[in-house]
């Protein structure tokens, strides 16, 4: 392993996601998703539009009263060992009709082992404290919220066996914390 | 049951073509590319990488239908993309949602994990700047629909969610 490679890309201000063979993969395809996600906004000529009409488009889909369900689609990628870990969230999701937007939405998470514990990191901006549910069933954390108008679930697989009876969580500022001690950990 | 048809009514099917099909399909290969291999590293017990935690790429895209079936769509998160392909930056772009309520313009951004004396706004006519400082570093500029007043500006912070409020300016046509 090139360490020392890795080791200057972090002290960088930009990681090159075309690290090594595996990220190169990974980052081209981010960047076709980034232009997808252009090309649906290209899709519409905006230079053939007049100002007042740009200006109705604007207001429109600022307004809240005539605002459809607006839906969050994305994906984080870490590194393991330099290798690229890619955790996707939001609530646009696929279905046999096609994709379809959500009233749940996949929290952004991250899964840390700590040699004696797993420490989980959950992004649950709008939510409060009290509306949050864990639950851990065999090697699955089970999360729910159930905060008026912000609804998030999310299953998450744990990397192995935990003390569920030792859980601890911490919740501030729409950030969640979890720290499961391993079972047989000292 | 009742809960089931809640659910389902809750669904809202997206009519956009193949494109964002296109998108799925792309992350499906994404994790399908990684998943092998995770799995083994995962055994080891050995994941968390130092150093690599400021830099987790994340990229996001929002999607409201509008009028005309005209799909808005704004990204967030610190993967960008360049000429030499995507690359991680610092500074976080926020998830933002926009809504015009009359004469007052309601600006709600998900800034989770920060603390509230380290988020900063700024306001100049039409444009609302917006940023944080401390271990996560938001930053966003944007476009309001119309100029707006920043001495009426407004702000409340509650579980990672910023909400601001601000008067449009009087005699707008907007």
């Amino acid at each position: 392993m090139s360490t020392e490679e890795k080791k200057e890309r972090d002290e960088g201000m930009a990681m090159d996601l075309g690290l090594g063979q595996l990220f190169q993969g990974v980052g081209g395809i981010i960047g076709s998703v980034i232009d997808l996600a252009s090309g649906l906004t290209d899709m519409v000529d905006w230079s053939k539009l007049d100002a007042d009409t740009l200006a109705e488009l604007r207001r429109a889909s600022q307004t809240r009263a005539g605002a459809r369900p607006r839906g969050v689609y994305g994906f984080s990628v870490g590194s393991l060992g330099g290798i690229p870990r890619v955790r996707p969230f939001g609530n646009i999701r696929r279905t046999e009709k096609g994709p379809i937007i959500d009233e749940v939405r996949e929290p952004l998470i991250d899964v840390f082992d700590e040699g004696d514990a797993v420490s989980i990191v959950v992004e649950l901006p709008g939510v409060e404290e009290k509306d949050i549910q864990t639950e851990v069933i065999g090697d699955t954390l089970k999360l729910t919220t159930a905060t008026k108008g912000r609804t998030y679930a999310k299953e998450i697989e744990l990397p192995c066996a935990v003390d569920e009876g030792k859980l601890e969580s911490f919740y501030k500022n729409g950030v969640l914390e979890i720290r499961l001690p391993k079972v047989g950990g000292e | 049951m009742a809960d089931r048809e809640k659910k389902e009514e809750a669904f809202v099917h997206l009519d956009l073509g193949g494109l964002f099909g296109g998108i799925g399909d792309l992350t499906e290969s994404l994790s399908g590319l990684v998943e092998g291999r995770t799995t083994e590293v995962r055994r080891t017990g050995k994941f968390r990488v130092k150093g690599l935690d400021k830099a987790k790429g994340i990229y996001g895209l929002t999607m409201r239908v509008g009028l005309g079936g005209i799909p808005t769509i704004e990204q967030f998160g610190n993967i960008r993309a360049t000429e030499d392909g995507p690359v991680v930056a610092e500074e976080l772009e926020p998830l933002v949602d926009l809504f015009d309520e009359g004469n007052v313009i309601l600006v709600v951004a998900e800034l989770p994990g920060v603390e509230e004396e380290e988020i900063q706004v700024k306001v100049k006519d039409d444009v609302l700047s917006l940023s944080s400082v401390g271990d996560r570093k938001y930053t966003k500029e944007i476009l309001l629909s119309s100029p707006v007043d920043p001495a009426t500006m407004e702000t409340t912070y509650r579980n990672g969610v910023l909400e601001i409020r601000l008067r449009k300016q009087q005699g707008c046509s907007g």
